[in-house]
């Protein structure tokens, strides 16, 4: 690799770190006598450490200020750090989330100690007796059930990979839950990997070359993938890029935007083919990539023929000339014209085709990994820590059929994939009777009231996580995992500042484990033990098993500390389908998907109406939830700055200042919102503050109401999601919004669950109806 | 006033995350609750569809002639000459909140003793420090205010009015030189704007 480009590592930052510490000192010493401890004079810092926050996984480089008894004081953001700047030269900062990591590592509700089921009750135990506990219980359970039985469920853990290493290779557990589907963007995903695009793809435009951002059905500038991604975003726009959002809601980035088109949500598939009418009757494609590098352009063109803008406004709600205006725009741009999507066009079966329709666009105008178009991502790899200590893995699950993926699963996908949604009905059935759960919680993710029941029937369930929740509480034994603060991160990439270049970046430890807890990996390096493989886990903590990977870059943790956390590796250039081909493993990208004509059977089928290959329109509520004179409001959720997850509970800072953001601080409530157009709220005489209920045919739940003109009429958004019962919320405030999602929703061929939902809105305890 | 020091905050470059906020309780030891030195709000007008919201960080403005100091009965609070930084004594402060109905801003803050705290430009670390410290050009490494060091968007900055001048558009330099009380260079961001977004539907 080339080295990284840093010499000796010293920052202005790092710089001004060190002789704060000292200079300043003497001027300012005494003036803050008796400050609370977290708040010391300047004298007080006595050293400076190292983090990469995982707060939102995204390892955004930190700078820890510590004080004499090595707590964390201070958070600080890295400059040119390739996840929390702009790139070389420019400030690195952290978000409101990575700055809460101070709260969350000294936060009081933490699970403070391992914890074992002893006669039905759940006990505090030490580290030895939880991992022999588990261990006994592990074996008892391949003896009764057999392995196949077991699913293993990671979300964002810092150990996944080891962990599933472990389970997989060591005890021969073959079910493995991925993170991505079935919770995130699969409807997205999938057809964008089909067409040839890549799943992931979709997210991420090439800034620094960009001269047209179509912002579609995602918030960059605050639901970021690292910092550097709002930071590139708003210095395309400074520079004179046109940013256009299309979003049901006024985010931040529409409100940042040369325009916006709110657009009625699931209706984006309308709006893509109206814009592709627009660029092909104008000549504006590109017809040598069309030529030459895709399948199924006619079949493209004849279904896109009669979609104008005056067509596509009736479904959208949007001005035709807009639309022409944008498809334009975007069409002259190109190839330095890129769309960034996520899950705003991801979590409904009907998007299955919506997203085809937006994919179709970028390989209509050519703008896939072309300078300021849809990158595709290289970067750098790391090395496998048993190859460097020539440890042989004896892949106990080959030749063990999953449970729960695959041909021939009951509860599988139409393409094998696991469908989270069906779990709870395999648990009931007995095809499945053990779990673990690695900073994960399906509860607030799908089929919300269906899995907190399933969950009390499992014979065997480990968790491990960082803070209680109901779903933990279920668990047989629980391993209390150290936050990031207090445990060494490494990661490379990929999606970052760095234009067409790769990175690493990495930290140890800043401050210790708080309480009796442990990273990660360790907790997989003692369960191995007590397993009796711990001569295949010789690495005697977290850091030398890190340093093990970072070993053919011949690095360690510590170095990487003294170039800042980071080095940038690994370059690559565009257009590389002309060589390796497409995500699709084919030389072209299809716009027509006639090579999977039996995804599109089976979709006929379950819709009863034709849903064809190529690009085609189908109304809401073809595939998913349908919008009806009982349920007339679609309810959308979103993802904010200050969501909650598994492992990542919203602390008392960020929830404060969602509050704020909402102007509902002076409201006795934390949880979450439901955002409703004036026009919705009125009708049902509710207010901002007041407390409703949202039903669907399925289920219901309660939360709070902030009524906004930022909003598409006949659009409920719940913002953020991840609250309410079953949450990991200490004190389950606010909506869990999945309680409203019934198990057979989903999206046949991803697996996905659908939050678009047909609901009703009620002030609690009025008849708004 | 070439010696002073202030803030800077462009509107158009602000993504209402709050980690201005959150950065500045972390400095200064500050709990999450009503206290907030520095806050986000939202102003949003127009009615769907053509409707536009926009967010501003605020916080003490270290008023040019600061009303708090001249309500302030005990005489606990000072614009200091040397750097233009409105500074609170808390063992002179008798907690009678003259100075909050006084400020336009919303800026002074009071703790369950009832004592104000607020901004202090980072003078020093927690409620009421920094009185006497030396003044901020004078510190050989000044702690840059920590909103201003975390602001995701760039949108905040804190430093020396002239070199704060340089950064902003004429309109904004001359809004700042004529405004005679509010002491932060505030770039334009309403209607008119360039960032100023239009919003398109079918009437």
């Amino acid at each position: 690799m080339s080295d990284a480009e840093r010499g000796d590592g010293i920052t202005r930052r790092s710089l001004l770190k060190t002789s704060a510490a000292g200079a300043v000192a003497a001027g300012l010493a005494g003036c803050t006598a008796g400050a609370n401890p977290s708040n010391e004079t300047i004298a007080g810092a006595a050293g400076t450490a190292y983090g990469n926050c995982w707060m939102c996984h995204k390892l955004c480089g930190m700078e820890v200020t510590l004080n004499r008894e090595g707590r964390a004081q201070e958070l600080h953001g890295i400059d040119g750090h390739p996840r929390g700047s702009a790139g070389e030269g420019t400030k690195g900062t952290l978000c409101p989330k990575g700055l809460s990591q101070l709260e969350k590592a000294y936060s009081p509700q933490r699970i403070k100690k391992p914890h074992v089921r002893k006669n039905g009750e759940l006990q505090a135990v030490s580290w030895d007796e939880a991992f022999s506990y588990a261990a006994d219980r592990f074996e008892e359970f391949e003896t009764e059930h057999g392995v196949e039985k077991f699913v293993n469920w990671e979300g964002w853990g810092t150990a996944g990979g080891l962990f599933e290493t472990f389970l997989k290779d060591f005890v021969g557990v073959p079910n493995h839950m991925p993170h991505p589907t079935p919770t995130c963007f699969g409807s997205m995903a999938v057809p964008g990997t089909l067409m040839g695009l890549g799943g992931g793809n979709i997210r991420w435009v090439d800034y620094p070359d960009t001269e047209y951002v179509l912002v579609w059905g995602r918030d960059p500038l605050e639901t970021f993938a690292g910092q550097w991604e709002a930071k590139q975003l708003l210095d395309a726009r400074d520079r004179g890029a046109t940013v256009v959002t299309i979003d049901p809601v006024l985010t931040e980035t529409a409100k940042q935007s040369d325009r916006w088109l709110p657009i009625k949500p699931r209706t984006d598939g309308a709006l893509a083919l109206a814009m592709a009418n627009v660029i092909i009757e104008e000549g504006l494609y590109d017809e040598a990539f069309v030529e030459n590098y895709t399948h199924g352009f006619e079949a493209y063109r004849e279904a896109v023929a009669d979609k104008t803008p005056e067509w596509a406004a009736e479904k959208t709600g949007l001005d035709p000339e807009a639309i022409r205006e944008v498809a334009v725009g975007f069409a002259e741009a190109a190839p330095s014209a890129g769309i960034t999507s996520w899950t705003g066009l991801g979590q409904s079966p009907d998007f299955f085709k919506g997203a085809q329709n937006v994919v179709a666009l970028l390989g209509l105008v050519g703008a896939i990994d072309r300078p300021g178009g849809n990158r595709w991502l290289g970067g750098v790899g790391l090395g496998n820590p048993f190859e460097e200590r020539g440890i042989e893995l004896p892949h106990a699950a080959k030749g063990k059929k999953p449970v729960i993926k695959g041909k021939g699963s009951d509860y599988a996908s139409m393409i094998g994939k696991p469908v989270q949604n069906k779990i709870p009905e395999a648990i009931r059935n007995g095809d499945v009777q053990g779990m673990s759960f690695y900073y994960r919680n399906p509860v607030p993710s799908g089929a919300g009231d269906e899995w907190m029941e399933a969950l009390g029937e499992l014979d065997f369930f480990v968790t491990i996580d960082a803070f209680w929740s109901d779903v933990a509480r279920e668990a047989d034994v629980i391993f209390p995992e150290a936050t990031q603060l207090e445990k060494p991160m490494l990661g490379k990439g990929g999606a970052g500042a760095y234009q067409n270049r790769g990175w690493i970046t990495g930290s140890r430890a800043a401050i210790e484990p708080q309480w009796d807890t442990k990273p990660g990996i360790e907790i997989v390096l003692g369960l191995a033990e007590a397993m009796g493989h711990g001569d295949a886990f010789p690495w005697n903590d977290a850091e030398e098993y890190l340093n093990d990977k970072l070993a053919p870059h011949d690095l360690t943790l510590e170095d990487l500390e003294k170039r800042d956390t980071y080095v940038v590796a690994g370059e690559y250039g565009y257009e590389k389908w002309k060589k390796k081909g497409f995500a699709n493993g084919s030389e072209k990208f299809w716009f027509d998907l006639d090579k999977k004509a039996k995804i599109f059977k089976g979709l006929s089928k379950k819709a009863g109406t034709e849903i064809r290959t190529e690009p085609q329109w189908i109304e809401p509520g073809t595939l998913g939830d349908a919008v009806d004179d009982e349920y007339p409001l679609e309810m959308i959720d979103a993802r904010t700055v200050y969501f909650s997850h598994g492992g990542d509970q919203a602390l008392s800072n960020p929830l404060e200042q969602l509050a704020e953001a909402m102007n509902l601080e002076e409201e006795d409530y934390r949880g979450n919102y439901v955002l409703l157009n004036p026009k919705d709220a009125e009708k049902r005489g509710i207010e901002s503050g007041d407390m409703v209920t949202i039903e669907s045919r399925n289920g219901s739940t309660e939360l709070m109401a902030k009524v906004t003109e930022g909003i598409v009429p006949g659009t409920a958004n719940v913002e953020p999601y991840g609250f309410g019962e079953g949450s990991i919320q200490p004190d389950e405030e606010g909506g869990n919004n999945m309680q409203l999602n019934a198990p057979d929703q989903y999206d046949d061929v991803s697996g996905q669950i659908d939050r678009h939902l047909g609901i009703e809105v009620r002030k609690t305890g009025g008849d708004a109806r | 006033m070439s010696q002073e020091w202030g803030f800077y905050f462009d509107a158009s470059r602000c993504i209402g995350c709050h980690a201005c906020s959150i950065a500045c309780k972390n400095r200064h030891g500050v709990e999450s609750g009503k206290v907030d030195w520095r806050r986000v709000e939202r102003a949003q007008k127009g009615e769907f569809p053509d409707v536009q919201e926009r967010n501003f960080s605020v916080s003490c403005m270290h008023c040019k002639d600061a009303p708090c100091e001249k309500v302030c009965p005990a005489d606990a609070i000072k614009k200091r000459d040397s750097d233009g930084i409105v500074v609170v004594d808390r063992e002179a402060c008798i907690g009678c909140h003259y100075c909050g109905w006084a400020c336009p801003y919303g800026a002074p803050q009071y703790d369950e003793k009832g004592l104000m705290q607020k901004c202090n430009l980072c003078l020093d670390k927690g409620p009421g420090s920094g009185v006497d410290a030396p003044p901020k050009q004078e510190q050989e490494d000044p702690l840059t205010p920590a909103c201003a060091d975390e602001c995701v968007g760039d949108a905040l900055h804190a430093g020396p009015i002239e070199d704060l001048l340089d950064m902003a558009s004429e309109d904004a330099q001359n809004r700042f030189l004529q405004d005679d009380q509010c002491h932060v260079i505030v770039e334009s961001a309403g209607e008119g704007s360039e960032t100023g977004n239009e919003t398109e539907t079918a009437d």
